[in-house]
This record gives structure tokens, sequence and C-alpha cells, in this order.
């Protein structure tokens, strides 16, 4: 056996050697490359994928009335998500959640088992939920605070406020007009996780505070909104109108000191109601304004030298337009009137003669100049532009309807910024819901002042038309929204519908007025859409809520008036008459509440409404009166405020179609059993009767018996 | 020069294979705990769980060591061919459903219960020795090729074939792979290696006509960030941590890969974690150590007194240093994910007592080495 040499293998071997030499300098190289040269990239990288944030929501701003009351508020409640791949037992976890949060147990399931980094499990919970499910201290399941939106004021003002969304963005009305200020901007915590998003101990952790939303300051005064929305609810019992709008502004700014319509809707619980109840049709509806509409074809015939207050006019009850007669609303006709007289009879053939005498050119640039046609800037969200009939379209005929309101749509609130225009000596201006944006620690953001948008017509003219206006509520149709002491001017309105071409039965009972007439504080607007009471005359149904709404308006603002009123002649002596401050008596018994006011300050009392709970007052406590004056007591007000109870009033049925009766029956909450068809005849309850909602009404219709003739165009 | 010593003679062994492979034990040991913590307790609810028994593995794997070390390597040769057989019928048997266990797709294990073992690491082993028997028998004719290179290449059809049938692309490439460079330290001829590595190259393309999606997540190396969160996750999840590591590491214990991040932090990705906590330094200073075990152990194939004791060093020391090469290339991005881990440091039972007892074998060999 010759001794081993293997000279080959140990040549190979020592190849091997370098090879491995080389192969370990190449795994340095590559070490180093990674190590040292991309080191930082990596290290971010790997920094960026362990870094989570969980978002902190901002404060969403305050909506306050321009005296800063509070009408929007944000209150933080607990949201609570999950992390999935941290829970550990999803079936355990998902149904104590479900039993806790009163949610589906398997929907509540599937969120744990999603594959995402984190899901919601319930969002601005209850506090004693939050706490009940906090105290479990469950693996994988966490909370945020997030701000959730409250309307103190619940349905005060719902349409101008709009909502809120569960994300703290603005969905309607004002919260999304200026959602860009209210929303402020989204904070941070980042904190250092492992892959299946749980804390690393001793990580990094790093909070980005949330910047808070800024306030807002509405030129609503809650006041006023608060009396606005009082006479709605009244007025709409009242009338038993399917829908209601006022508007309030101040004719010299264009500001808008209340808006309200009905139905309306509680902001707190909006998902509750049907999308109709939302609408804010103040704004985005328009409607055929009827005589209302006079005051543009008033102003344009008195801007352009075509009449004179003391021009006298001779109405037979018609007037021939082509081979059409247009007919006034008095059977048989006014006889002689001058121009002012026509405008308190509201004299559609007065005004027919006008607008052809205007002719079509001349009438639309007033119409235009009015804002009449297209939006006028409103800062709130869907503002409707109005509906005027092609000029090239239009003949005599559709001249003569539209000089006393047929045939032109409008928005209330174009038809109230025509009347300021008026008010205030030809000025259009711009309207408007917000005064200003203030920042959280209190510092001016912006600052939205009046805005005029032009020259409508003369001072004189204006002056001129706005005494013709006071005369219609001295003297003529307006009578009924005379405020004691005061100089008010206004114009009734009663139009009728156009329905699928034609006009119909249904009615739109409005008025529109400003005061004092020397110096306008206020203007109002008020529609009662299709008032079911019978009579249907603006002069009747809405002057009434509109002197209402002045009366206490003026009294609230301290406008001084300018004759005595009659509560002050009684109080003796002259000079300054010695003022007192008004207490709070709501909720105390009427009967003391009177005595006290009598005996300790020397205000007189009147009651409205029955029951002997004090539900409001006229004055608001704290305004400052003269000694002597009377104080407004509203007692129990039933179904007006009292929006869930569980009893409601079976309504006035007879005379409607089946349809309509279904409609309001359902309105109010009750079911129908229909016998027969055609027009209601006999209802069982009888009207007024309280029942419980959901009760069962018997209604009998019967075909009508022979159409009666329709009447021709209204004031 | 090296003093020469007369053959045969017996003296102590080489101290610095011993010393060595003790450094990395340890690296490994304090590695594994620190890799696995995390996971350890998120899995099983104790940070000990890994390392109590990676301690237990390394004492058996010591003594197993100690044992190896006092038996003459010769012994090994007689038991070439029966070794060789057993581990062939292991092979068959774990390819029998029923008998082999089937996790995510591979039929690789054998055994009951939490008793398993892969039959491929067994023949991976098995190689070392009965190739170091089987080339030194014909070491004069390899550079022949029917004489020399063919039988043994039969052999390695044969079990490289049925560890595809599992399959198990990573074990089978590393017994292709040490048995290569065996066949090179025999004496086979370098232009026959070239020409049957040229002969590979259709069969790899067959494969990859064949499997296409198998070659993208095999190449997935080469760009990670297109699938960053499939094919891609592993490769960057370990750039991140080694690239986190910088020059000096985030220190011991501190890594945040380990953080669930990282997956296999403990075993094919532990260099991954070494590399974010002790920085490029602690990286290069374990390639430095397997660099020099290299070195020791290839001393001892030159010094050993017959072809069988050489070519048996070579095959243990290049087993440990090619898989140690493969695991580091795969961490870095370098190459392909093939799951071998890193000799000596990554967690695993079976595989730590298996190197350990081999590298007791190395020692005895070096107990006859001439040089000194």
């Amino acid at each position: 056996m010759s001794v081993y040499s293997g000279v080959t293998i140990k040549k190979r071997v020592a190849w091997l050697f370098i090879m491995w030499g080389v192969v370990s300098l190449l795994l340095m190289l590559r070490l180093s490359w990674l190590q040292i040269v991309q080191g930082d990239r990596f290290r971010k990288l790997a920094l960026d994928q362990r870094l989570y944030p969980v978002p902190v929501d901002a404060r969403r701003g305050t909506i306050r009335d321009r005296n800063g009351r509070e009408l929007a508020v944000s209150v933080s409640a607990d949201s609570i998500y999950a992390v999935p791949v941290e829970v550990k037992d999803p079936a355990g976890t998902a149904e104590t959640l479900a039993r806790i949060l009163e949610q589906d147990p398997m929907s509540i399931r599937n969120k744990l088992t999603q594959k995402a980094a984190t899901v919601w499990i319930d969002r601005k919970v209850d506090p004693e939920k939050a706490a009940a499910i906090r105290k479990l201290n469950l693996p994988g399941i966490g909370f945020t605070e997030r701000g959730q939106r409250f309307y103190p004021k619940d349905r005060l003002a719902a349409h101008i406020l709009g909502i809120a969304g569960i994300d703290n963005q603005g969905l309607e009305g004002i919260e999304v007009q200026y959602d860009s200020y209210l929303r402020g901007t989204r904070g941070q915590i980042v904190s250092e996780r492992d892959a299946t998003g749980k804390e690393i101990p001793g990580g990094v952790s790093r909070f980005i505070p949330p910047i808070d939303g800024n306030d807002l300051y509405l030129t609503i005064d809650e006041v006023i909104q608060y009396i606005v929305e009082r006479e709605l609810d009244r007025g709409m019992v009242e009338t038993r109108a399917k829908r209601g709008m006022i508007l309030a502004m101040d004719p010299k700014t264009g500001a808008v000191l209340a808006m309200a319509a009905r139905p309306t809707y509680n902001p707190n619980r909006y998902y509750e109601y049907p999308e109709a109840a939302r609408r804010n049709i103040v704004v985005s509806d328009v409607y055929e304004p009827g005589s209302t509409f006079k005051i543009v074809t008033a102003a344009a015939a008195l801007e352009e030298g075509f009449v004179k207050p003391s021009d006298t006019f001779f109405d037979p009850g018609f007037i021939r337009v082509e081979d059409r007669y247009v007919r006034c609303w008095l059977a048989g006709g006014h006889g002689s009137q001058t121009f002012t007289e026509a405008t308190e009879n509201s004299c559609n053939v007065v005004f027919a003669t006008l607008g052809m005498r205007l002719g079509t050119e001349r009438f639309y640039k007033y119409i235009r100049a009015f804002g009449f046609g297209s939006p006028l800037g409103i800062d709130y969200p869907g503002e409707a532009a109005g509906l005027l009939q092609p000029e090239k379209h239009v003949g005599l005929v559709e001249i003569a309807n539209m000089s006393f309101g047929q045939g032109v749509s409008v928005t209330p609130v174009q038809l109230l910024s025509a009347l300021n225009a008026i008010a205030n000596g030809g000025t259009l201006m711009r309207p408007r819901l917000v005064s200003k944006v203030v920042a959280p620690e209190g510092s001016l953001v912006k600052e939205f002042g009046p805005e005029p948008l032009r020259q409508v017509i003369s001072k004189e003219t204006a002056r001129e038309l706005s005494l013709i206006l006071e005369s219609v509520v001295v003297n003529g149709s307006g009578y009924r929204a005379k405020v004691p002491g005061y100089r008010v001017a206004g114009k009734t309105g009663t139009a009728e519908k156009p329905e699928a071409g034609r006009y119909g039965e249904k009615r739109v009972a409005s008025f529109l007025g400003f005061a004092p007439v020397e110096d306008p504080r206020i203007s109002v607007l008020v529609v009662w859409d299709e008032p079911n009471v019978g009579i249907s005359y603006g002069g009747v149904l809405a002057a009434p809520t509109f002197q209402a709404i002045v009366r206490d308006a003026l009294r609230y603002m301290e406008v001084p008036p300018a004759s005595p009123i009659e509560a002050e002649k009684s109080g003796e002596g002259q000079g300054q008459p010695e003022l007192v401050a008004v207490p709070d008596v709501v909720g105390q018994p009427a009967a003391d509440a009177a005595k006290a006011l009598a005996s300790d300050f020397g205000l007189q009392t009147r009651m409205k409404g029955s029951g002997s709970i004090v539900r409001d007052q006229t004055p608001r406590p704290g305004a400052r009166v003269p000694r002597g004056t009377t104080v407004v007591l509203y007692l129990d007000m039933g179904e007006l405020y009292n929006e869930v109870g569980a009893d409601v009033t079976v309504p006035h049925l007879a005379g409607k179609t089946m349809k309509d009766v279904a409609l309001l029956l359902s309105e109010v909450g009750l079911r129908l059993q229909a016998e027969g068809t055609g027009i209601a005849t006999w209802q069982d309850p009888k009207p007024g009767v309280r029942v419980s909602r959901g009760s069962m009404v018997v209604v009998r219709f019967e075909p009508p018996a022979a159409e009666s003739p329709g009447s021709p165009g209204q004031p | 020069m090296p003093v020469r010593r007369k053959p045969h003679e017996k003296h102590a062994p080489d101290v610095m294979v011993f010393l060595i492979t003790l450094a990395l034990l340890s690296l490994g040991v304090v590695m594994v705990f620190s890799a696995s913590s995390v996971s350890a307790y998120e899995v099983f609810g104790d940070t000990y769980y890994f390392i109590k028994r990676q301690l237990a593995w390394a004492a058996i794997g010591l003594v197993a060591m100690c044992v190896a070390m006092e038996v003459d390597y010769r012994v090994w040769k007689k038991l070439a061919w029966p070794a060789l057989l057993f581990s062939l019928v292991l092979l068959v048997a774990v390819l029998i459903p029923g008998v082999g266990v089937m996790i995510r797709g591979s039929r690789r294990w054998l055994g009951v219960g939490s008793l398993t073992f892969q039959p491929s690491e067994v023949a991976k082993i098995v190689m070392v020795f009965f190739m170091a028997s089987f080339l030194s028998d014909r070491s004069p004719k390899m550079h022949r090729f029917v004489e020399g290179l063919l039988p043994p290449l039969v052999v390695l059809g044969v079990v490289f074939g049925l560890i595809m049938l599992e399959p198990d692309f990573g074990t089978g490439g590393a017994i292709v792979g040490i048995t290569t460079l065996m066949l090179f330290a025999a004496g086979a001829s370098i232009s026959h290696l070239a020409a049957l590595g040229a002969m590979g190259i259709p069969a790899l393309v067959a494969v990859a006509m064949a499997a296409p999606y198998r070659v993208r997540r095999f190449l997935a190396f080469l760009h990670p960030w297109e699938d960053p969160l499939g094919s891609g996750f592993h490769i960057i999840q370990s750039l991140l941590a080694l690239g986190s590591g910088g020059i000096f590491g985030v220190g011991l214990g501190r890594s945040r890969q380990k953080f669930l991040y990282l997956p296999m932090q403990h075993t094919d990705f532990i260099f991954a974690i070494i590399g974010e906590e002790l920085g490029f330094v602690g990286a290069t200073a374990v390639v430095v150590l397997y660099f020099l075990f290299a070195w020791r152990g290839l001393r001892v194939a030159i010094g050993a007194p017959d072809s069988f004791g050489s070519l048996l060093a070579v095959g243990i020391t290049t087993m440990i240093v090619f898989q140690a090469a493969i695991n580091i290339g795969v961490v870095s991005g370098t190459f392909p994910i093939t799951g071998i881990t890193l000799p000596l440091i990554s967690f695993g039972g079976s595989s730590l007592v298996t190197t350990l007892a081999a590298i007791g074998v190395l020692l005895n060999i070096s107990k006859y080495s001439s040089i000194r």
C-alpha cells in the first residue's frame, strides 16, 4: 500500500479555498452596499411600515346666531374600532360587542374577520356603552374620540343649519356651505406598531394635534327665528296648509333674520324624516307669487314715469287683451280708482294695463334687475334661479298675466329681496346668512358685510312705492298686517297654483311687507301653500301671521314706535315712560305669572291658548319695555309643539280627493279605510277629535255632483 | 512552511476548528433568543420557548461532537453503502401517502406526532460520507468520464430525483452543490463538469416553461418591489432589517423587524436580525467566521492521511460553508429563496446535532493531519 500523496486533491482543495475567499468577499461587498450605502433608505422604509397613524378628529366649529347663541355644537363621543389581526376570539368578541351595542353579532363578526388594518365597529357610541366595553379590555378593540354634532335647539332653524355627517362633513345647509371653515384639520397620533398592529413597547410615538374648526356667526337672530317658527307652527294649524314658509330679513343689509319652512325636521334625528321635510323650500323652491309680484310692476311703471300714484283708472271688471279677456278678481270691477287705490284693491285690470304699457323689453329689464330669473347668490347650497318665460315668446297676454304675478316663478328669497330694494331706497342687496367667521381662540377670520348688487330704482320711486304699500296696509287688502304704533307697508297675494298647465282650485296665500316705513328694520314674507280652510286670501291668512311676527320682532329689537301704542296711552305722565325688564315666567302657572307681572312690574297680561302653564311669552325675558306694556302669555299649545306625542288630531277631510286624504292622514300618522270613490263626504272620527297615532279613520267618498266653474285671478 | 509530520501519527485535534464552531454556536444561541422572543411570546405565550429548546439541542450536539471526535473516521467508510441504502429507503418511504407527512404541498416529513425529521436532511449528510468513500476509491480515475465521473453522478441523480419528487428544491439543490464541489476536489475533469453544467441549462428552461409561476417566485429576489406584499415580501423585510442595522446595528435585542414583520426570524432569516442588531460589523464578522472555518476545514483536508479523510473533510467543510453562503446570499437578496438555514446559528434541533456531530468527525480527521 503506497503512501497517500493526493496531489490532485490538494491542488483542488486549494482552489476551493480561493473560491470561498472570493465568495466571502462578494458577500461582504453586498452587505456593505445594503447596510452602509442603502442603510438610511431602508431604515426609513422600515420605520414607515411600523408607524400607524390614527386620525384624531378636529372639533367642528360652533354655529351661533348673530348674538353668539349656540345653534349647532360638537360634543365628543367615543367611536369603537377593531384591529382584526389582534382580536383573539372573533366569535366571542362579536357576541359581547353585539350585546352591549345592540347590534347584529354576525355583522360585527364579519368586521372582526376582515383583512384590514383597522375597521370601525360603531361610531359615536353612547358614553355608558363605551364605558362598558372599555371595562372589558377586549384584545384588538380600541377607542377614539370623535365629534358628534348636536343641535341644542332641535327643530329651531333646522333648514338653515342643515346637517353634518358622521365623518364631521357638512351634508346640507350652512353646514355644507361653510364646511371648509367649520371642519378644521384632522390631527394624528402616530405610534410604532408590530405587523399585527400592536404597539411596540418603547417605540416611537408622536401626536399631531388637530386644528379645530372655526365658529360661524349667522345673521339669524335666535329670538326672531323663534318668533317666526312659533307663528309658522300656529299658522300651519290655522290654515291647514300643505306647506308654509316664512322669511324675515333686514331690508337695508340683506341679512336674513329668520328663515323657516314646514314641513320641517329635527336635525338631531334627521334620518327619521323624509327627504322632503329636509328641503329648504325658502331657497330652493319656486312658486308663482301672484299679486305680491305687483310690487315689481308698480316699481317699473313708476320709475319709467308711466304712472303716478294719483293717476285715475277705470276698472270695468275685465280688459280685452288680443282675443282674450283678463278678468279682475272682483266681479263687476273696481270702477274708478287712483293707482294707489288700485294697489290697495290689488286690481288685476289696472296692473295688466300697466304691464302692457311697459312692454316686454322694459318690463323684463326690471324683472331681471330686481333679481328674478337668476340666483341672487345667497350663501346657501341649491339656490333656485326661478323661471321666466323666454322673452321672445312673450306676447301681450303673457305680459298682462305676469304683471299680476302669473306665469312667472320666483323663490321666496328673490321676492323678499325685491321688496327690500323698495324698502331701502332702491338698492338690491345680496341676501346672506352668515355675518362672520371666528377662530376658536376668538380672532376674526372673515367678515361678511352688506353687499349691494345694484341700484334698481331711484330713491324717489322707492319712497313713492313704499307709501303706496303703506296705504295697502292702512286702507287696503293688507289691513290685518297693521302693527299698533308702527308704520307698516305690505302687499297681499292670493295666487292660483298651476297644475298640469292649467290653473285649478289650489291656492298660495301670501303676504310680504316691511316696517317701520320711515326707517325699515325688518321685512317679512309669509307663504301658505295650499291652505285648506275654505278661504285662501293672503290678506286673511298671511297678513295676521306677518303682523304677529313684526309686532314681536320690533318690540324685541326695541324699535321705538312712531306713534304711542295703546298700552302706553294707559300709562300715566308724559316724557320718557319708565322701562322695566320683563321677567321670565315660562313654566309658571298662568295665574301666578299674571299676578306677579302686574304687581311687581306693572305689566299687563294677555293669555293665548288653553291650559294653565305658561309655555312661552312675548316679549322675551330680559326685554326692556315701558311699564304698562301687555305681555302675551302662550299657554299649552297642544300639537303645535308636541312633535312626537302619542295623540294626534284627526284632520278635516271633507271635500278632498282620495289621494289628498291618504297623504294628509299619513302625514299625521293615521291610517285610511276608504269607502266609495270621488270626493270625501263623511268621516269617522270627526275632525278635531284626538286619537292615538296609527288609528284608523273611515272616510266615505262620493263622486262630485257637478263641476263648479273656476274663478278668475284673485288678489 | 508547515511542519511535516510523519503520516498516521495521532495528535491533538485542530483547536481552531473547535473554537470557531463554539463562537458560531454561542452567537447562534444569543441571536435565536433575541430574534424569537417576540414571536415565541406571540405564538406560545413564552418568550423563552425557542431558546430553551435551542440550548438543549446545543448540549446534545456538543456531546455528539465529542463522541464523534473520539471515533476513528475510517470506521465511516465501511458504513458508507449501508447508510446510502438506508437513506434511499427513507427517501422512498416519505413519498408514500400515509407514511410521509404532507405540509404545504410537499411530502417531506417522516415520523409520528411532534417527532418528525426530513429524510432529505439525512440524505444530505449521508451523501457527504458516501461520496467521500465512493470518490476516494476511484480518485485516480476521476478525470475519466465513464469509469470516474458517471457512477457518482448516477447515485446523485437517483437521490436528487427522489428529493425532487417530494419536492424539496432547497435541500436537493444543496446536495447537488456540495456533491459537485466534492467531485471537483476528487479530481473530476473541469471540462466534464462544465459540459454537464451546460447540459443543465436546457433542463432549467424546460422547468421554467412548465411552471412559469414557480420561476417568477424563484426570481422574485431580483425585483422584490414589484410584488411587495407577495413574492417580494420576505426579501423586502429582510433588506429593511439589514439596512436598518447600518454600520454598528441598532443594538443587541433591539431589532424592530422581529416584531412579526420579518418571517422566520429565528430560522431562515436569522442573519437579517444579526445584521439589524449588530450592523455591518456583526454581519461581516459572521462571514469572516465561516471563511475561517473554511480555511481550517480545508487545511484538515490537505493534511489528511488518506484520500477518504481528505474528501470527507472537504465534504463536511463544504456542507457547512456552502449552506452558510447560500443562506447569507438569500437574506441579502443576492440569491433566490431556497429554505436553507444558517448552519450552527439558525434554530433547528436535528440539523444542529447533525452539524456538530459532523464537525466532531472533522476534528477526528484533524488528529491525523500531517500539517500543524
